[in-house]
């Protein structure tokens, strides 16, 4: 993807610079006083520069340098790399003793030479090079003096590369161009997934198909015991060795395999801690994406349905589909989140968009009470919840200050504990988000659960 | 006083701060700038110091004004430290030919031209290149090929001038203002040029 500027040339005029200036009043000084003092050796000393300027100018472009912006790739992966192109060309008849370039690009955007500047000559056009039908606009019609360079990704997001800046200098640094600018262009970056399993049963599950062994009876592979035949039975249902025992004819029962449906909420009211990208320290947003990442991976992937809400200021609802298509979009989807600063939406949320038999993973730091009314409205309303706390260990870094700073760092985590205790007692498990199997634990309680509901109502 | 000393605190660190960000622009800095810099205080140096007369002024005093005047010039190309330079040293160079009996030798007028143009065009290149600009050998190099054909002409046509001014020292008094307002009526002609062609530089 290219992204070349395009300029008119009476706007970005060539103008002489302050050297320009230098020589002719040093010249022309020289040379006045050496004609009124008679004195050869300040003609001598006025030479060089009168040469130097009329050298210099004796041919002058008429036309700005060209800048150009070029990706490779229109999106990467976190951690990843992506060819980044800087051109700078010529479409004058003049050959430019330097174009300089520079390339302004995200800070979560590292260039494997540093984001310097780019200064060199190019030569002239060729006749016509302009009017060349197949090069307007798209591709620049001089020659070409094009810097590549590869740009790791830091950070997930629209990551922008440019806007390039660049002005041309001729007649030896006596002219220099106006600027030219080339548009930027956004370079999707997908968050990292984090490695990610869950191995445990949903706690519901929805049709009847996929890969979640259900407890509902059903004709697929997950044995759930043996019982008499009754009307319906298949005939190679019949246990032989069973029947044979108990001279009663006995059937294998098996479980139903079903698929489930898991709304991801991620809670960015707040964004705590600094982000450092990929190589450094994760703040909550980033904490709260990746993870959504890997949830949405690990479940799509299964075959599963998988939506996506963000509980912040501006609240998106991304329905629950499945399949690769649904991983792309909610990826793309992912990359939008950002942090509200405290600022809720203010119709809150409305459990009713999410499915009846839905997992609900949220994303939380729960550090506002905003967060856990909703997780309890949720809670409240019949959805299967699961917190899962973003805030990590950022939650016990001492805070500078003064002493007193760390009794109310106490008490605030004192409050916290208490907060994740009541919404135990409301039925919503915490976890921390540690990477693999950090659903596991609660999804067994979830679903032991769930079956002692059941198994009490009969 | 505490309020007194929290603000120098923070003074101190926003200095620190600047202090900071200065130090990072330089180590940016890139070979190739570096070496324009140096040609624009070397040759200014090495002007002041053909242009002084040795045995009247103390060489460190001279060192020491060669040294404030191609310093500034050499880090701040973009300014008129180069112009003023130029024109101050010009200045010592008709001062010490006129009230010292300072050498006035061929190879003494042709240095000095030639080193005050080599100061004055590296100064042109390196006003228009930012600090940490990575810049292309080749044009490196066809800059300092330009330059030294404009020297080199410079050089040629000066010591022919000087050498017809030595021969024919009656004709001294002409030749001086023949050729000097040659130059005088190309300068004013580039002047004229500039500001005549419409549509371009003013």
């Amino acid at each position: 993807m290219t992204s070349p500027s395009v300029v008119d040339p009476e706007e970005t005029p060539w103008v002489p610079t302050r050297a320009l200036g230098r020589a002719v009043l040093f010249g022309g000084l020289a040379a006045f006083a050496g004609v009124i003092l008679g004195r050869v050796d300040l003609v001598v000393l006025a030479a060089p520069f009168a040469i130097g300027v009329a050298w210099g100018l004796r041919r002058r472009p008429a036309r700005p340098p060209v800048v150009a912006v070029e990706i490779a790739d229109e999106d990467a992966a976190e951690g990843g790399t992506v060819g980044v192109a800087l051109e700078l060309s010529n479409e004058d008849r003049v050959p430019l003793d330097l174009v300089v370039g520079r390339l302004t690009i995200s800070p979560w955007l590292e260039l494997a030479d540093g984001a310097r500047p780019y200064a060199g000559d190019v030569a002239a056009a060729e006749a016509g090079a302009r009017e060349r039908p197949s090069d307007r606009g798209l591709r620049p019609a001089g020659p070409v003096r094009r810097v590549d360079s590869k740009a790791t990704a830091l950070r997930w997001g629209y990551q922008q590369v440019g806007p390039a800046v660049a002005y041309g200098v001729a007649a030896d640094g006596l002219l220099v161009s106006g600027t030219v600018v080339a548009p930027a262009l956004t370079l999707r970056v997908y968050p990292a997934v984090p490695p990610f399993r869950a191995d445990q049963a949903m706690p519901r599950s929805a049709a009847l198909v996929g890969v979640h062994r259900s407890r509902r009876p059903g004709e697929d592979g997950e044995l759930s015991g043996v019982r008499r035949y009754g009307p319906g039975d298949r005939l190679r249902r019949i246990d032989w060795r069973v029947t044979l025992r108990t001279r009663d004819v006995h059937v294998a029962a098996s479980l139903s395999d079903r698929d489930a449906e898991v709304v991801v909420l991620l809670d960015v009211l707040y964004e705590a801690g600094t982000s450092g990208g990929i190589r450094g320290e994760a703040s909550v947003v980033d904490t709260a994406v990746r993870a959504a990442a890997a949830i949405c991976d690990h479940y799509l992937r299964q075959g599963d349905r998988v939506g996506l809400v963000e509980y912040s200021g501006r609240p998106r609802y991304l329905r629950p589909a499945s399949g690769r298509r649904q991983l792309i979009t909610a990826l793309d989807w992912l990359l939008d989140t950002r942090a509200s600063g405290g600022a809720s939406p203010r119709l809150g949320l409305d459990p009713s968009i999410i499915p009846n038999a839905a997992l609900v993973v949220v994303l939380t730091p729960l550090l506002g009470p905003q967060s856990t009314e909703t997780i309890a409205t949720l809670a409240r309303a019949g959805r299967s919840v699961v917190a899962v706390d973003t805030l990590g260990s950022l939650g016990q870094r001492r805070m500078p200050g003064s002493r007193w700073n760390a009794v109310a760092q106490r008490l605030w985590w004192l409050e916290r504990q208490n907060l994740i205790g009541l919404l135990h007692e409301a039925g919503v498990p915490v976890t921390a988000w540690i990477g693999p199997g950090s659903l596991d634990q609660v999804l067994h309680d979830m679903a032991r659960m769930a079956a002692a509901g059941r198994l009490g109502a009969r | 006083m505490s309020v007194l000393l929290a603000d120098l605190r923070y003074a101190s660190l926003g200095l620190l701060t600047r202090v900071r960000a200065m130090i990072a622009t330089l180590r940016r800095t890139t070979a190739a700038v570096l070496l324009l810099r140096v040609l624009v205080f070397g040759a200014l140096v090495v002007a002041l110091l053909v242009s002084v007369p040795l045995s009247v002024v103390w060489p460190p005093v001279i060192l020491a004004v060669a040294v404030g005047l191609a310093l500034p010039a050499a880090l701040f190309p973009r300014t008129r430290a180069v112009g003023f330079a130029l024109v101050t040293i010009g200045v010592v160079w008709l001062a010490a030919t006129t009230f010292t009996d300072l050498d006035m030798s061929s190879a003494r007028v042709l240095g000095l031209a030639a080193a005050l143009y080599v100061a004055h065009a590296a100064a042109a290149f390196a006003a228009v290149l930012p600090n940490d600009t990575a810049v292309n050998r080749g044009a490196l190099a066809r800059w300092a090929l330009r330059t030294s054909l404009v020297v080199v002409a410079s050089v040629g046509l000066g010591a022919l001038g000087l050498v017809a001014a030595a021969w024919l020292p009656q004709a001294q008094g002409i030749l001086a203002p023949l050729v000097g307002s040659v130059v005088a009526a190309g300068i004013v002609a580039v002047i004229v040029w500039l500001a005549r062609r419409p549509g371009r530089v003013p």
